[in-house]
């Protein structure tokens, strides 16, 4: 009997959601045709997430809303190869394989194509980031370099937050929470269409609550207070022709919240950050041509000097990029792009002076399918960057000139995927990414320390090279409902930078400074074993195990340097979680096991901003869970709890996370 | 004519062809329909699909039995209402339909509905994939263990069908 499946008729006979004319991505419609997510995040072109020459995980909305996280930092933790650190209650620092520290600079974030990494110490805000939870279509996890594609920083990972498009998607949701730490917040999504010519998505959301109580460490200079955020974004996209959309963003966040900084310090910070950008995209006979430019500006006030005269910093970054995205014959397909980008900050605590750099850019990629089963992919990057200082120095200073340098770095990534089987796909891949140093460390930090002694970033760091290699191994088990996959990878990073402000001392021109420093090299090497799958209809389940071993070749001790990679990354971590689905119920579970390791403090008994020493954290396991109800069609009750095996528990080095466990209502309008 | 040789070769190691076809599944049908939405300037609103069959052949026959069953008063894919409409291949060059999905086992008559198509300036999608590298139709999919859809260019090029780039970046193309 051909039509086994006949019974599945009454499926058929829902919609099944069409593909408007698209010059943006549909990811939706695309997603609905293949069967699986569409990611553009390997290569720049559209591509099945199985076909991306790139070791990728993918989060969808459903495995957002399951989690019961209430940020971004909550999702992440669960998804294979992601390391979270979570310093307080809002503050958690992000990181793909190892490498992870306070203000985390090897993890390259985007929100829409729109950098939202903060380039004045490079680091992510996470609580700054414009965007709601429930306006997330995906999340996409490259893991490993991709400086070719996406240029600085992306060395680490790149986390690409895709959210829904009003024009395509039709999103109206908003919601309440209420929990432990006295946390309140409240979400609102809602799209608007304009006929057939356009829509425009408003995400706003407000959110407020105690940080933990768990002591401080020593020397922390963060007398507590409520952490607030607010944020509102509103994104339009409009159809300008029939082959040419237009698509206009803006969004404004103030996020005020106990963080651990980067010397191990806590204090109280304060984010404000704005942004505009306009994008147009066509589909014409040269292929897909898009043309976008941004700017991003950030307020970042660090309180735990003195609440009077906190360390204030302004970042400004605009962004001009053209790409073009086409195929040649049957077999090739190429994007070109251009772009440049022009990012200055204010010296602190010297105000009126900048540190700043220009940077342009031309890359290249070749999407070459040998054979229907064999792709190669190399893609090419080529970045030059001029360094700058204005404004007037003291007069025992360094004269600005001192700062005009340059700096040409390229980048690669090369892939090639074979399809070995109906059920068996085999990837190699290499890359170089380049991260360059902040701008602290290249003279924005600036504080007269006596005579002609400066504390002061220095133009003369080099960046940190990396280099990855990488094999594995995708076998999709009908039988199981799921894939398996192998991952091994090796990296290696030259002229590490130090995570201290205050790491060397050097002479230049009868000054003293008192700097960041190349600190040496650092390799790591690991494997990730992951399997996902479905049963019993209503079940699905997922487990990992990640062992991963650093080591690092530093010149300089952790009590000058603030890093040490090698003590500081779990050797072996765990994952899982378990899920079942039925009628109005949802219920989920997710653990992880981390091995032993150490984290940084400072030492006690001597000063912020000094000398820094190792502290060990018990290996551990914690308990993340959600349990959902859905009383009717548009409303929902969900109980979601994060480390919630203990009241308490010591994850890092800093205070030690709390029990935190929501109630939420969500509304579907 | 080198590199096509060389092209179809290899994607038969990628579609590789059997007598002993698997069934075409619910899923194929959704695959089929949503492709099409992926044309440039897709038709809207009710649109009749010819569902083409060989009545000399019991499996083409079956098959389009299925289909039209299968699709009820009219399966929506975006903002289409495909309307089955059975075509036998015979008759395929007077047939009034905004699209044309291909049985399998026409054989060599479905030479027959390529010039329709060439004449109507219509597409046409299949499960039957030698029906693509052969010309006589535009699209063909597979929707095990993960979709893959492939598309003649040339027969496109006659079928004046024209893709998208983004979506073109994800298919293949012969």
């Amino acid at each position: 009997m051909r039509y086994k499946l006949l019974a599945a008729t009454s499926a058929l006979a829902l919609t099944i959601a069409g593909h408007a004319q698209a010059q943006t991505i549909d990811y939706g419609s695309l997603e609905q045709l293949f069967g699986e997510p569409v990611t553009t995040s390997a290569t720049g072109s559209p591509q099945k997430a199985t076909d991306a020459p790139a070791s990728m995980e993918i989060i969808t909305a459903d495995d957002i809303r399951r989690s019961g996280a209430t940020d971004i930092p909550g999702v992440l933790k669960h998804v294979t190869g992601v390391d979270v650190l979570q310093f307080g209650a809002n503050d958690s620092d992000v990181s793909v394989r190892g490498y992870d520290q306070p203000y985390e600079p090897r993890l390259l974030v985007l929100i829409d194509g729109r950098q939202v990494y903060a380039d004045f110490y490079g680091f992510t805000p996470w609580s700054a980031l414009p965007v709601e939870l429930s306006a997330i279509r995906q999340i996409e996890v490259v893991k490993g370099p991709n400086s070719a594609l996406f240029g600085f920083n992306a060395v680490g990972g790149v986390i690409n937050i895709i959210t829904y498009n009003p024009l395509y998607d039709d999103v109206n949701t908003a919601s309440v929470t209420g929990g432990t730490q006295s946390s309140a917040q409240g979400s609102v999504v809602s799209t608007f269409k304009l006929g057939g010519v356009g829509g425009v998505r408003i995400s706003a959301g407000g959110r407020s609550n105690d940080d933990f109580s768990t002591p401080l460490p020593a020397l922390s200079d963060g007398t507590r207070r409520g952490n607030n955020r607010g944020a509102i974004d509103v994104d339009g996209v409009f159809r300008l022709g029939d082959n040419v959309q237009a698509t206009f963003e803006a969004s404004h966040t103030e996020a005020d919240q106990t963080d651990l900084t980067s010397i191990y310090a806590y204090g109280f910070d304060r984010y404000g950050t704005d942004s505009v950008k306009g994008q147009i995209n066509a589909d014409t006979s040269f292929g897909a041509i898009q043309a976008s430019v941004y700017s991003n500006w950030l307020r970042y006030q660090n309180m735990s000097q003195n609440s009077t005269d906190p360390f204030e910093i302004t970042n400004q970054v605009s962004v001009a990029q053209v790409q073009d995205t086409f195929k040649l014959g049957s077999d090739n397909t190429f994007r070109v792009d251009g772009e440049y980008r022009h990012n200055t900050m204010d010296t602190a605590n010297f105000h009126g002076d900048h540190v700043f750099y220009d940077v342009l850019s031309t890359s290249g990629m070749w999407d070459w399918k040998i054979l229907p089963t064999v792709s190669l992919t190399n893609a090419l990057r080529l970045d030059y960057l001029t360094l700058g200082r204005d404004g007037t120095a003291p007069a025992n200073f360094l004269s600005n000139s001192y700062w005009d340098r340059s700096l040409t770095q390229p980048s690669f990534n090369s892939g090639l995927v074979w399809q070995a089987t109906d059920v068996d796909t085999l990837r190699l891949t290499g890359a170089r990414g380049v991260q360059v140093p902040n701008l602290l460390s290249l003279g924005g930090v600036f504080q007269p320390y006596g005579g002609n002694t400066f504390i002061s970033g220095v133009p003369t760091l080099a960046p940190t090279i990396v280099m990855n290699y990488e094999a594995s191994w995708d076998r999709t088990m009908p039988s199981l409902g799921g894939v398996f996959r192998a991952d091994v990878f090796h990296q290696t990073n030259q002229s590490v930078l130090s995570s201290s402000t205050s790491t060397a001392v050097s002479q230049v021109n009868g000054v003293t400074l008192i700097s960041a420093a190349n600190i040496g090299s650092s390799n790591a090497s690991g494997l990730e074993l992951s399997f996902k799958g479905h049963f019993l209809e209503d079940w699905h389940w997922g487990a990992s195990y990640t062992p991963e071993i650093i080591t690092d070749h530093f010149d300089l001790p952790l009590a000058v340097t603030f890093v040490d990679f090698q003590h500081t990354t779990p050797n072996h971590i765990v994952k899982a979680n378990l899920g079942w689905a039925h009628g109005p119920w949802e219920i989920d579970g997710y653990l992880q096991y981390k091995s032993s390791f150490y984290g940084t403090t400072l030492t006690p008994g001597t000063y912020i901003g000094g000398p820094t020493e190792l502290a060990l954290i018990s290996d551990y396991v914690a308990f993340d869970g959600r349990v959902a109800y859905k009383l009717n069609d548009w409303a929902t009750l969900a109980l979601s709890a994060q480390n919630a095996s203990q009241s308490s528990q010591r994850q890092t080095a800093g205070a030690n996370v709390e029990r935190q466990v929501y109630g939420t209502l969500s509304v579907n309008f | 004519m080198k590199n096509r040789t060389k092209a179809l070769m290899a994607f038969a190691i990628a579609f590789p062809l059997s007598d002993a076809r698997a069934d075409v599944t619910p899923k194929d049908l959704q695959v089929m329909a949503r492709a099409l939405g992926f044309t440039e300037k897709p038709a809207t609103g009710d649109v009749v699909i010819g569902i083409v069959y060989a009545p000399g052949n019991p499996q083409s026959a079956k098959e389009a039995d299925d289909l039209q069953k299968l699709m009820g008063d009219g399966l929506k894919a975006g903002a289409m209402v495909l309307k089955p409409k059975l075509v036998k291949i015979d008759e395929v060059a007077g047939a009034d339909a905004g699209a044309f999905l291909l049985t399998e086992g026409v054989g060599a008559d479905a030479s027959k509905l390529a010039a329709a198509t060439k004449a109507k300036q219509k597409p046409c999608v299949t499960t039957d994939i030698a029906q693509v590298q052969s010309g006589a139709c535009v699209m063909g999919i597979k929707s095990e263990p993960k979709v893959e859809i492939i598309v003649n260019k040339a027969a496109a090029a006659d079928s004046g069908v024209s893709f998208a780039a983004s979506f073109r970046m994800m298919i293949t193309e012969l």
